[in-house]
């Protein structure tokens, strides 16, 4: 049963709406309408903002804002990256994480995180920045290996994937053995609980998201046609080496600008282009904009329930998307036995 | 059209065809056969660029095919695959209107030109019920159909089909091999099939090539090459081959 792409679109950008609003209103300081409505009116005229209203203008524009765009980021450039990787490797379990965003991000992060930076912006920035290019860097040597195996197509790439996952992961756990400090900030990050803290994180991410996801969507119809095999592709006229390169750097760089800042966050990338297939079809020209748009809207719901279900606590984000995303693997797992999970 | 010179294929030390020499020609429709492990196969996937040539040279109109990029050649030649790879999520329209790819910009829009292309190759292949159904849905010899048309819709002047009739029943195999003669006839389009049926080379092909063992046993009409000795020779089976009243092409019957 497919449904209309435009009429999905309208409904989950009307989810991302109201949830946005969730997201700014839900937290452990509670805010007043009025109080927020104030900050309004001074912020958009102009004038001095009076004392009383400076704690809450700070909740308001310091943090809770900016962690709610953050939020919508990260899940539109998960999601999207997810459907991209699944229609890359024509695999419906394939997510951004499969050929080492996740794990090469990750060992950025800890190694960043066992160094005890100047507290300047510079140094605070240095967990995202050092996770972002360890992220690239490790999808760039599965890349090269994948093509020097000799193993045409995306089994080389996934096996290498595999490969240098384990690798990274091990060289993770040293280093987070070895270095005592800070251990806990490293889990926390695993998990996808980092902090946003004012607009500076999105003001980085924004331009790499963006160009990411434009150019993924730019490349919708070769992901369809690639979707025929490679060899039928470039009987259609695609060519399949440059069509791929293109996918993995805009994925990649999408995904690694996301979890850069806001932590390693499972599952996104791979319920929600599911959900939105099994609604509208398999054209990625559909998929890959109304996956952003999901996934936006999926994390900006896991965020709310992340900061309600323990109050006045937090659990990190990646836990709530674990939660909901394990059954749901399962089930697509369930779903894919006996037909061809790599066709 | 396509020109093959001296053209050989290696798989690893192993080759598999060697220095086999063809034109096929605009009008023409033009027949491989040949036993299992012949090379058939390979031979079209050296046409179409997917496999690297050891030796020799195959021209698309006199230029180097090695020289064109993968735009390039799907304007020239379309191939409907031996088995072709069906994904989820796409309906019959959507597969035929791949076709139009070499046509399309970077995010495929059709433009009416390429709606009605695609419009006339599912009515020429009998298939306008279906457009609106999942292909992965379909039987065997529908989705055989689907990817006939998909290679309509390409418009292309070459078109090369490997075994286009293994999924389909009789009355369908007459139907997709009269479209793809009648297409050769009066488009002019240069035609290559794969069959093993050696009954339908014979009432089908201009020319029919007899592969043994990656090299061409013998080259010409349907009456010139399809002799006993011929298919003796390269099957291992004794056949026979005779003339029924009323068909003009040899028949062909193993004894």
């Amino acid at each position: 049963m497919r449904r209309s792409a435009s009429r999905l679109g309208i409904f989950l950008l009307i989810g991302i709406f109201v949830m946005s609003i969730a997201g700014i209103w839900i937290g452990s300081v509670p805010l007043g309408i009025s109080q927020v409505w104030d900050i309004l009116k001074y912020r958009i005229t102009g004038g001095a903002l009076p004392a009383e209203l400076a704690g809450t203008d700070r909740i308001l524009f310091v943090l809770r804002i900016p962690r709610t765009i953050m939020m919508l980021l990260t899940g539109a450039a998960l999601a999207c990256s997810g459907a991209s990787y699944q229609g890359l490797f024509r695999n419906p379990l394939a997510d951004p994480y499969l050929i080492g965003v996740s794990t090469g991000a990750s060992l950025g992060a800890v190694i960043a995180m066992s160094v005890q930076w100047p507290y300047t912006k510079w140094g605070t920035m240095m967990t995202p920045i050092l996770a972002f290019v360890v992220s690239l860097l490790t999808v760039w040597v599965v890349f090269r290996l994948g093509k020097v195996s000799g193993i045409t197509g995306n089994t080389g790439l996934i096996l290498s994937g595999v490969a240098v996952n384990s690798f990274i992961t091990a060289v993770t756990s040293v280093w987070m053995l070895f270095s005592h400090r800070e251990l806990r900030t490293s889990f926390s990050w695993m998990l996808g609980g980092m902090t946003v803290n004012g607009w500076e994180p999105i003001k980085i991410v924004i331009p790499f998201i963006l160009i990411g996801i434009i150019g993924q969507f730019l490349l919708s119809h070769r992901l369809n046609v690639l979707q025929f095999g490679e060899e039928q592709a470039a009987n259609l006229g695609i060519s399949v080496h440059k069509t791929r390169i293109g996918i993995v750097f805009f994925a990649t760089l999408t995904t690694a600008a996301a979890i850069s800042f806001s932590g390693v966050i499972g599952f996104v990338g791979l319920i929600i282009p599911h959900v939105i297939r099994i609604l509208t079809g398999g054209d990625y020209r559909k998929l890959i904009p109304l996956s952003a748009l999901g996934g936006a809207f999926f994390l900006l719901l896991a965020d709310v329930i992340a900061r309600v279900i323990i109050a006045p606590q937090e659990l990190p984000v990646g836990i709530i998307t674990a939660i909901a995303g394990a059954p749901f693997f399962l089930w697509l797992l369930n779903r894919n036995t006996g037909r061809e999970i790599e066709r | 059209m396509i020109s093959l010179s001296d053209v050989s294929i290696h798989y690893g030390d192993q080759p598999v065809v060697q220095n086999i020499s063809f034109d096929i020609q605009q009008g023409k429709v033009m027949v491989l056969i040949g036993p299992n492990g012949s090379g058939k196969t390979t031979i079209i996937r050296g046409i179409t660029g997917s496999v690297k040539l050891s030796g020799g040279q195959i021209k698309y109109d006199g230029k180097n095919s090695a020289d064109l990029s993968e735009m390039e050649r799907a304007k020239y030649l379309s191939v409907v695959p031996q088995n072709s790879l069906l994904p989820d999520g796409f309906s019959v329209y959507e597969t035929v209107a791949m076709g139009r790819t070499p046509y399309l910009g970077l995010l495929g829009k059709l433009s009416e030109e390429d709606r009605r292309r695609v419009n006339e190759a599912i009515r020429e292949t009998a298939i306008f019920d279906l457009r609106k159904k999942d292909v992965r849905s379909l039987s065997g010899g529908e989705q055989q159909r689907v990817i006939l048309a998909r290679a309509l819709a390409q418009d292309t002047p070459v078109m090369i089909l490997d075994e286009p009739t293994t999924h389909l029943d009789l009355n369908h195999t007459i139907g997709i091999l009269s479209l793809v003669r009648n297409l050769s006839r009066e488009k002019g389009t240069a035609v290559l099939i794969v069959l093993h049926d050696l009954n339908l080379a014979a009432r089908f092909a201009d020319e029919i090539i007899i592969l043994k063992q990656g090299n061409i046993l013998a080259m010409g009409t349907p009456e010139e090459v399809l002799t006993e000795n011929n298919l003796t020779a390269v099957y291992h089976v004794p056949m026979i081959v005779f003339r029924h009243d009323g068909i003009s092409t040899p028949i062909v019957l193993p004894k």
